[in-house]
């Protein structure tokens, strides 16, 4: 069973959340052991992420999701030179929301192209390079202990 | 099956048990909470507010949880075993006062707490004889105890901010769901950090830059001192003597709120991480829940208030919340109802790849219990082993994140670089504990690693202190109770008489003709009764007890301070 068979879910990628968890609720209710329960919590927090939900939807298509075109590689690289080259913080700050934004758009755009698998993934390695860039960024929020 | 709810906390615990489905505490010593406090000036352990009184600081500890899932000896014993101490005072005085054994019980811990500490808090337990049904995060229990009180639905945020921690969670709240979204904090923010502000502005303004660390103690109690008594004054001011010379130490509430505001800047810059992990942002909020001894401070509420622009909920007990979540949910755990907890890994699990990054195998706020499996691979003709290194944070270095552990995985077979497929799984069950296996596929040799290398007890010394507890608990039970209720009565009666003084008049009569005949029936061993009137006396003396002690506290700080 796939995740999207396990939350009783049609394997799509544009989904209705509020469906996914009251099905997810639905189902830890009824689960038995924490074997369930973990499997229920897999697929969940997959299914309810946006970008691991799209990697998830290009495998089981089995598109593979490792390689990055070298056009994009060099986009990324180009764009983080220009982001250590800001001085201030607050440069820094309105680059990521300028990312974030991104992010969002892309992700729309992922929904009304799910019929299109080549255009799908070629969004989606866009994205996960996005979203790692904002990763690295991030600072721990337990900063000291 | 009886069970109980347990917040074992940084200076003070609270236990709590439903009565007819309500949550009710079990006032110990008279009191609501019991400072986590242990005295080990008489060999055997004092807990309490008998340590606190005791005044006997050279051989107290305070705030052991500080030091829970660290290597470090206090008085020869490890945090967990100091921790044990304070869980079976309190496991043995609510068993006494309610006259039925604990079977089991939740035990609450900051959503933060490493794997470590975690697992020494376990520890404690099982030393104390209490069967861990589960432990669960502060924040957590208390949205259980608010959203169970108020009935309400929708997204809330708890903002719990202590002595010395801080936590924010964002939960939904539905129909007897509690779904944690994410959670984020810092181990060193909360009350403790103002004491130190205090202090260092005092210190620059008397001149002592080169202050010792025994000096820097001293001024602390100052600067706690004035923090505490500070009240609606404008300024407050007191003395301090240090190398024979007098300084005035001076707390402006003008300062106060400068201080106060540095760290709600660092409390809001997490909570925006935190609401930004959810997907949320702080207009999604249908409240915030304060919980934690600061956010009673009007400074911190208005902040609250004026920075998320939402209602705020500060009516529930902060002191009571986090124990009533606890018992409520000791009981479904038992009673199986349809309550549903979903609780969230607070720090990112991953191990070190080749060249000091990062592979994150369980990212924080994933819902648990969790399994995640990885698969690696030799880089080298003929490597028969993998070493591993176990880390836990959010950045993306190894050194900046904490180890939990260092593996190796041996006799994988000679083949060339690349072919062998070495799958290392990540387990973090419902307690926040973790769990690492390492197989080789092709020949399914394996590897369990259990992470406690850095929990303070190995797990020989484990096997020892539960044996030592076991064999203790061995004689009869009945006998030992009866053995228990005597010492326990004997020290209440010292105590008592000791502060007997202290209550007003009218109730000193009282107090003296039920503490004779309290000496009387124990003499008769009629243990029945001795319980009987030894509740009426907690009730009389309790009314007073954190009066007394306040007074007694700060009263015999400052003459310490002068005097030195």
């Amino acid at each position: 069973m796939n995740y999207f068979e396990i939350l009783r879910l049609p394997i799509k990628y544009d989904m209705d959340v509020d469906l996914l968890t009251k099905n997810y609720f639905s189902s830890l209710r009824s689960s038995e052991s924490s074997v369930d329960s973990g499997l229920l919590n897999e697929a969940y927090s997959v299914l309810k992420n946006d970008l691991k939900r799209a990697e998830y939807f290009l495998n089981l298509k089995n598109v593979s999701t490792e390689k990055m075109s070298s056009e994009l590689a060099i986009q990324m690289f180009e764009m983080r030179e220009k982001y250590e080259s800001f001085a201030n913080w607050e440069e820094k700050i309105e680059f990521q929301k300028k990312i974030k934004r991104k992010i969002k758009e892309l992700i729309s755009y992922l929904k009304e192209n799910e019929g299109d698998l080549k255009k799908f993934s070629e969004i989606f390695s866009e994205l996960k390079f996005l979203n790692s860039f904002l990763e690295k960024e991030r600072s721990d929020v337990y900063s000291r202990d | 099956m009886f069970t109980v709810g347990i917040d074992l906390g940084t200076t003070a615990s609270v236990i709590s048990y439903l009565k007819n489905g309500v949550p009710e505490v079990i006032k110990i010593d008279g009191g609501i909470t019991v400072p986590s406090v242990v005295n080990y000036g008489e060999g055997s352990p004092i807990v309490g507010s008998k340590a606190v009184y005791s005044a006997d600081d050279a051989n107290t500890v305070f705030s052991v949880k500080r030091r829970m899932g660290s290597d470090e000896k206090i008085f020869g014993r490890s945090p967990a075993e100091i921790s044990a101490d304070i869980l079976s005072y309190i496991k043995l005085s609510a068993e006494i006062k309610l006259g039925k054994k604990i079977d089991a019980a939740v035990i609450t811990v900051p959503a933060h707490f490493s794997d470590a500490q975690r697992t020494a808090t376990k520890q404690a337990a099982s030393i104390a004889g209490i069967k861990v049904l589960r432990l669960i995060n502060e924040p957590t229990a208390a949205s259980i105890a608010f959203g169970l009180d108020k009935n309400k639905k929708g997204i809330f945020a708890v903002y719990d901010l202590g002595g010395g921690t801080f936590d924010f969670s964002v939960l939904r709240l539905s129909d007897g769901i509690f779904q944690v979204l994410a959670t984020g904090g810092d181990n060193y923010l909360g009350g403790d950090d103002v004491d130190r502000m205090i202090l260092e502005d005092n210190f620059r303004k008397s001149g002592i830059l080169d202050a010792t660390s025994n000096e820097k103690m001293l001024g602390k109690r100052v600067a706690k001192f004035l923090k505490e008594n500070l009240g609606e004054r404008i300024s407050i001011e007191t003395d301090f003597i240090i190398r024979d010379q007098p300084y005035k130490f001076e707390l402006t509430r003008e300062d106060a709120e400068r201080y106060l505001k540095k760290i709600f800047e660092k409390t809001f810059l997490i909570a925006s991480q935190v609401l930004e992990d959810a997907q949320l942002s702080s207009e999604d909020l249908d409240g915030v829940v304060l919980v934690g001894g600061m956010t009673k401070l009007s400074f911190i509420k208005k902040f609250v208030t004026e920075s998320f622009e939402v209602q705020i909920f500060d009516d529930i007990s902060p002191e009571k919340a986090v124990s009533y979540g606890a018992a409520i949910h000791a009981n479904s755990l038992v009673e199986k109802n349809n309550m549903l907890l979903i609780d969230v890994v607070p720090l990112t699990l991953g191990v070190e790849t080749f060249g000091g990054g990062v592979d994150k195998i369980i990212h924080r706020n994933t819902p648990i219990p969790i399994t995640e499996r990885r698969e690696y691979t030799t880089y080298q003709d003929n490597q028969t082993g993998m070493r591993f290194r176990v880390l836990q944070g959010e950045r993306p270095l190894a050194d900046e994140c904490r180890t939990l552990a260092n593996f190796e995985l041996k006799g994988i077979p000679a083949m060339p670089a690349g072919l062998a497929r070495v799958v290392v799984e990540f387990s973090v069950d419902v307690n926040g504990l973790l769990d690492v296996k390492a197989y080789e596929k092709t020949t399914g040799i394996s590897q369990e690693i259990v992470i406690e290398s850095s929990a303070g007890l190995s797990g020989d010394e484990m096997v020892e202190i539960l044996e030592k507890a076991f064999k203790e608990k061995e004689n009869d039970e009945i006998k030992a109770n009866n053995i228990a209720i005597k010492i326990e009565t004997e020290r209440s009666i010292k105590f008592w008489k000791s502060i007997i003084g202290e209550i007003p008049e009218n109730f000193q009569e009282i107090a003296y003709d039920k503490i004779s005949k309290l000496e009387k029936i124990l003499l008769e061993e009629k243990f029945q009764e001795v319980l009987l009137i030894k509740n009426e006396l907690e009730n009389i003396f309790g009314k007073f007890l954190d009066e007394i002690i306040n007074n007694h506290l700060s009263g015999k700080k400052l003459q310490d301070i002068r005097r030195s």
